[in-house]
């Protein structure tokens, strides 16, 4: 094993070299997008190896990597950036203060793997996939700022750090949904992502102003020593309310905004405005498990509170609810952001569940976190790969794609199983834990959630894959298999979504630091799993390939379900009508009192009294040398003066 | 070593090596001169960076601090943190005023090396100000300073603001010299030593026993000297006309280095000679902060010469550095201490564009307008600055004035506090004024592209890199205020 200052010097390195791309970029490369986009991907390449060096040395060494609350300065590498007790004490003794650096624990080392090669594929893909786009060399700008914020907010020792490159990650994101500068749907797609997170962002913010006022520390770790003191109730200005579990939902508001959970969501599938790789790498890997980051982050100081319970019920509503509305969807990366949401609620609903218990284990939300990057990003990709073929987004206008594009359909298959959780594909390990998490742990009804929602997964996914691939080709011209840069890519992230999920055994004991272990998934599950999977593709085969039952006649049967699912359950509206008639009624009375008060008594009060008063003062400057030594003199005496009386 | 490596000796070698330079050089003088004085002072920096000198010094010892007095050791300088951290500054201050004169100078006069000569001799002056441990010695190293800055005001002999300003600056200067060296004088009286620590032990022993009104007198006189040297209101009425009258370079010298050193002694004797008096000086200083506030903020707001702006601008930021002497601990000094580094980067770099900007001696804000379009670095410098001294973050002047303010509530003078953000608000009136002067006035006529000397963008990069520097990564000054603080 090597050193760990050694580990912790190239950590630096990880999200660095992203960060030293986007510089020389940003200075000097500006306007060439052929070195833009190779020197990205080539610093991007250089962090991922670092990463998996990392990575290697810890998955092989779980119990060196045990952090705990008095050890944990062993294993980050930082600066304070921001004294926020300015008092002198800090000169000798570490005061209140932020810091910015690199930390390594399993989990930070796993994202930093996962997070480093999905972007490392992403950026040779994408030199394919935006070949001949104006803006590519802006696109490779953004995506190594994206890259190294998204890095930086992974291996964040406080809450501080987590924050900044959290609101990072989320410009990223603004910029690069509305990457198409020119299509107004993409702009409206990208402030609509930014207002909503922002909006759910409050609740963070909220949440750390709680924190620096009630425990005067941000560290993850000295803070979960303090869970028994922080329980306790607090009163913070008017307010009387117990701090950890009003901190946690806080927090959890921010979490519930950047994973897209209900009733957050609805940005989510708006963002495929972006480009697809974008959608892949943001909107599927990483970006948005963020939230499921910080609840692994968080876990000991959430852990055993009532609130988890609510929060696996948020989660495994979502994964339910996403899931109706994938059905409906004809539009390919539509259908894939509804099922990333879907996957997300399963995660969050995995976190929930084993935050709720005594013995809780991280490692299953954590776990279906990790693969499920895999094989959406690999969907995502192949969906852009499709697309590209043949230069729609709308699946009934595809088909019989398998004869064109031979690689990105045997992947496209690969993920589409592993997403389905067929085994031994990846996904089955992941999300089958959850469900079985939720079955041992007597949560019955998370556990039905998570079974329909199994079955609903297999069954949109089939229909897509019906309308892709069977029938004659529906589009215009004639489509083409992608060029090797993109299905380079492909291949990797599909011989990934195969094997990944065979390591869940050592995944837990990595992620533990060797203290946990899962036992493996019994005969029972593989059978449910196979089961769900073949009733999902069967009921699709049956509806939409052989027609026994054509789609038509059950949209016909159910108008009103149909109709709703379509609208997707009228959330948007339903977030419009709020706005309208609530936000907007009050920043009306808002503005008015705005404009009547305070601008107009207060404001040009203001102005018109400073302005009066300094006419006045104005004349003491007389330009007189008498005057000013006169000025002087007396004011000494009147100083002295007062002295004496006193 | 010893000595020799202190800023101090090394600053006074280089104003003589600058003046001598006048005899051996015959061309080019307005490049090779500011050239030496930049590298020189760089120079300087470098070796008080590299080998900090702290502490005894047997050399000083045998000449200057060797007296043995009824009241123990009897030193008259000596080389502490404070000293370290002011003689850097004041350095680093040099630096910038030389970039800023490099260009101007050599445009206006044919006068090169004395000037220089002068500026430094200035620096030097305020040095041994700042290092001084005895009254005496300071009111001397004053004087060296003030007669140099009394000529430097009046440098443009064939301009009548210039000699206005001179004139005005030297019989002002001149009847307070007089006062502070009364108190001084009335200090000596009580006490019976002039040594910053020996006046602490007296007064501590005099207690209430002892007629203290002379020495009451005193300290309220030297404290009026200091509030005129750092233009605090009642007794500011020179400053606009001066530092409007005076060389631009002067006018910053005069608001940056002289202020900065003025408030370093007056750190020193507040938190070690007078510490016992503090019900004195901090109602002074109260007094003089509220009024400053008052006046520097709101009589600027009608003014249209850069240069008078700045100096009431300056008036009004003084009284926030203040508030870390009222504050009366630690914190204070340390926040004020860091709000002079602050102080220095970002005035500076509002009178490098003014001397870049002004046609004439005019100075007016009308040379501003349409800025943004005729040289758009320069108007990005300008607009940072004035954010910086508005205190908006990220730049520098959010912090230093976030840290003042906090160490005044932490001695609970929430009226002040209250006081200084209202004038705080006020001061946003004509800041943002000359903001929209480069950005929104001006019309066909301001967009001739405004030529730059290499020097003034040299000096404008700095001044940038300080206010971005400090204000995105303030831990390590931070670090380094405190341990001045402790130290003293």
């Amino acid at each position: 094993m090597i050193e760990l200052s050694t580990l912790l010097n190239l950590a630096w390195l990880v999200p660095g070299l992203p960060f030293l791309a986007f510089i020389i970029n940003f200075f000097f490369f500006r306007k060439s997008a052929w070195i833009t986009s190779r020197l990205a991907t080539l610093f991007m390449a250089g962090s991922a190896l670092i990463s998996w060096k990392i990575f290697y040395t810890v998955w092989t060494h779980p119990k060196d990597f045990l952090v705990t609350a008095q050890n944990w300065q062993d294993y980050s590498s930082y600066f304070e950036w921001l004294p926020l007790d300015p008092s002198y004490q800090s000169a000798i003794q570490k005061g209140f203060s932020i810091n910015i650096g690199v930390f390594l624990d399993p989990l930070s080392v796993m994202m930093l793997a996962m997070v480093a090669s999905i972007a490392t594929l992403i950026h040779i893909y994408s030199i394919g996939y935006m070949h001949g786009d104006p803006g590519k060399a802006r696109f490779f700008l953004y995506l190594s700022l994206f890259t190294f914020s998204m890095l930086g907010m992974v291996s964040s020792n406080n809450f501080m750090q987590m924050f900044i490159f959290w609101e990072l990650v989320g410009l990223c994101s603004y910029l690069l949904i509305g990457f198409y500068i020119n299509k107004k749907s993409a702009g409206d797609a990208a402030k609509k992502a930014f207002i909503v997170t922002r909006f759910a962002d409050f609740g963070f913010m909220v949440g750390l102003v709680l924190l620096a006022w009630v425990a005067h520390d941000f560290n993850f770790f000295t803070l979960s020593t303090r869970v028994d003191e922080l329980s306790g109730i607090v009163k913070v200005g008017l307010f009387t309310f117990p701090f950890l579990p009003m901190f946690s939902l806080m927090i959890f508001m921010g979490a519930m905004g950047k994973s897209g959970q209900f009733p957050f969501h609805i940005w989510l599938p708006d963002a495929m405005e972006g480009p697809t790789p974008v959608s892949a790498l943001i909107h599927a890997a990483t970006m948005v498990t963020a939230g499921v980051f910080m609840l692994a982050r968080c876990f000991p100081l959430f852990h055993s509170g009532n609130e988890m319970e609510i929060i696996a019920y948020i989660g495994g509503f979502t994964a339910l609810f996403a899931a109706t509305i994938a059905i409906v969807q004809f539009d390919v990366k539509k259908i894939l952001a509804y099922s990333t949401l879907s996957q997300l609620g399963y995660m969050v609903m995995g976190m929930g569940i084993e935050g709720a218990i005594v013995a809780g284990n991280p490692a299953t939300g954590v776990f279906h976190l990790f693969t499920h990057a895999f094989f959406k990003a690999l969907l995502f990709l192949g969906a852009g790969s499709l697309i590209h073929a043949a230069h729609t987004n709308d699946i009934r206008q595809m088909g019989n794609m398998g004869k064109y594009a031979k690689i990105t359909s045997i992947t496209f298959l690969i993920g589409t199983l592993a997403l389905c959780g067929f085994p031994p594909f990846a996904g089955f390990y992941s999300k089958d834990a959850i469900i079985h998490a939720a079955h041992v742990n007597g949560f019955h009804g998370l556990y039905i959630l998570g079974t329909i929602t199994a079955f609903l997964t297999s069954f949109y996914m089939a229909r897509c894959l019906i309308y892709v691939f069977c029938g004659e080709y529906r589009g215009e011209g004639t489509p083409h298999e992608s060029s090797f840069t993109m299905t380079f890519p492909l291949v990797v992230l599909a011989i990934c979504s195969i094997f990944v999920g065979w390591v869940q055994q050592d995944f837990t004991i990595f992620l533990s630091g060797g203290q946990m272990t899962m036992e493996p998934l019994g005969m029972s599950a593989y059978i449910t799993s196979i089961v769900i999977v073949i009733l999902g593709f069967g009921s699709a085969y049956a509806i939409f390939h052989k027609k026994v039952i054509s789609p038509e006649a059950i949209s016909k049967a159910f108008v009103f379900p149909h109709f709703v699912l379509e609208k997707k359950y009228f959330m948007d509206e339903i977030w419009d009508y709020c706005i309208r008639n609530i936000l907007l009624v009050v920043s009306w009375i808002c503005a008015t009192f705005d404009k009547k008060i305070v601008d107009g008594v207060l404001v040009d009060g203001w102005d018109y009294l400073t302005h009066a008063s300094a006419r006045v003062l104005k004349q003491t400057q007389t330009g007189v040398l008498h005057t000013y030594i006169f000025v002087g003199l007396t004011s000494t005496v009147i100083f002295i003066c007062t002295l004496f009386i006193n | 070593m010893d000595f020799f490596i202190a800023p101090e000796f090394l600053t006074a070698l280089l104003a003589l090596f600058v003046l001598c330079s006048d005899f051996f050089l015959k061309e080019k003088k307005e490049h090779i001169v500011p050239a030496i004085t930049v590298s020189g002072a760089m120079l300087i920096l470098t070796v008080s960076f590299a080998f900090p000198f702290i502490g005894e010094s047997s050399l000083l010892n045998s000449l200057f601090n060797g007296f043995e007095t009824s009241l123990g050791k009897f030193a008259t300088y000596s080389n502490d943190y404070l000293s370290l951290f002011g003689s850097r500054l004041l350095l680093v201050s040099l630096v910038l005023t030389t970039l800023l004169s490099w260009d101007y100078i050599q445009k206006r006069t044919k006068k090169i090396t004395e000037f220089y000569a002068l500026l430094i001799f200035a620096t030097c002056g305020l040095m041994f100000m700042v290092s001084a441990q005895e009254l005496l010695t300071f009111f001397v190293s004053l004087e060296t300073a003030s007669m140099c800055l009394y000529a430097l005001s009046a440098y443009f002999t064939d301009n009548k603001y210039s000699l206005e300003a001179g004139l005005k600056y030297f019989l002002l200067g001149a009847s307070f010299s007089a006062l502070m060296l009364y108190g001084i004088v009335l200090v000596y009286g009580a006490c019976g030593t002039t040594n910053y620590a020996q006046i602490a032990t007296v007064i501590s022993t005099i207690g209430e026993s002892g007629n203290t009104n002379f020495l009451y007198a005193g300290v309220v006189l030297i404290c009026i000297g200091f509030a005129f040297k750092l233009s605090l209101a009642p007794f500011h009425m020179w400053a606009p006309d001066v530092l409007q009258g005076a060389p631009t370079p002067i006018s910053a010298f005069l608001s940056v280095s002289s202020k900065a050193a003025g408030f370093m002694v007056l750190i020193r004797l507040t938190s070690v000679a007078f510490t016992q008096m503090n019900p004195v000086w901090v109602k002074f200083f109260l007094i003089c902060a509220i009024v400053s506030m008052i006046f520097g903020n709101l009589i600027a707001v009608w003014q249209t010469n850069m240069k008078r702006l700045m100096a009431y601008s300056s008036i009004g930021q003084v009284s926030y550095l203040v508030m870390g002497i009222i504050a009366t601990n630690d914190v204070g000094t340390s926040a004020l201490l860091y709000f002079l580094v602050s102080y220095v980067f970002t005035t500076l770099s509002i009178f490098i564009v003014i001397a870049c900007v002004s046609k004439h001696d005019g100075d007016d804000m009308a040379d501003f307008y349409g800025l943004s379009k005729r040289s758009p670095f320069v108007a990005m410098v300008a607009t940072i600055g004035i954010l910086s001294l508005c205190g908006i973050p990220p730049m520098s002047g959010f912090f230093a004035k976030f840290y003042v303010f906090a160490a005044a509530i932490k001695s609970k003078y929430f009226t002040l506090v209250f006081f200084a953000l209202i004038a705080t608000t006020v001061s946003l009136f004509y800041y943002l004024n000359v903001l929209r002067a480069m950005y929104i006035d001006g019309d066909e006529s301001h967009n001739t592209p405004l030529e730059v000397a290499n020097s003034s963008k040299v000096g404008m990069w700095l001044c940038l890199i300080g206010m971005m520097y400090f204000g995105i990564f303030p831990q390590q000054l931070v670090t380094f205020c405190n341990q001045v603080a402790v130290s003293l």
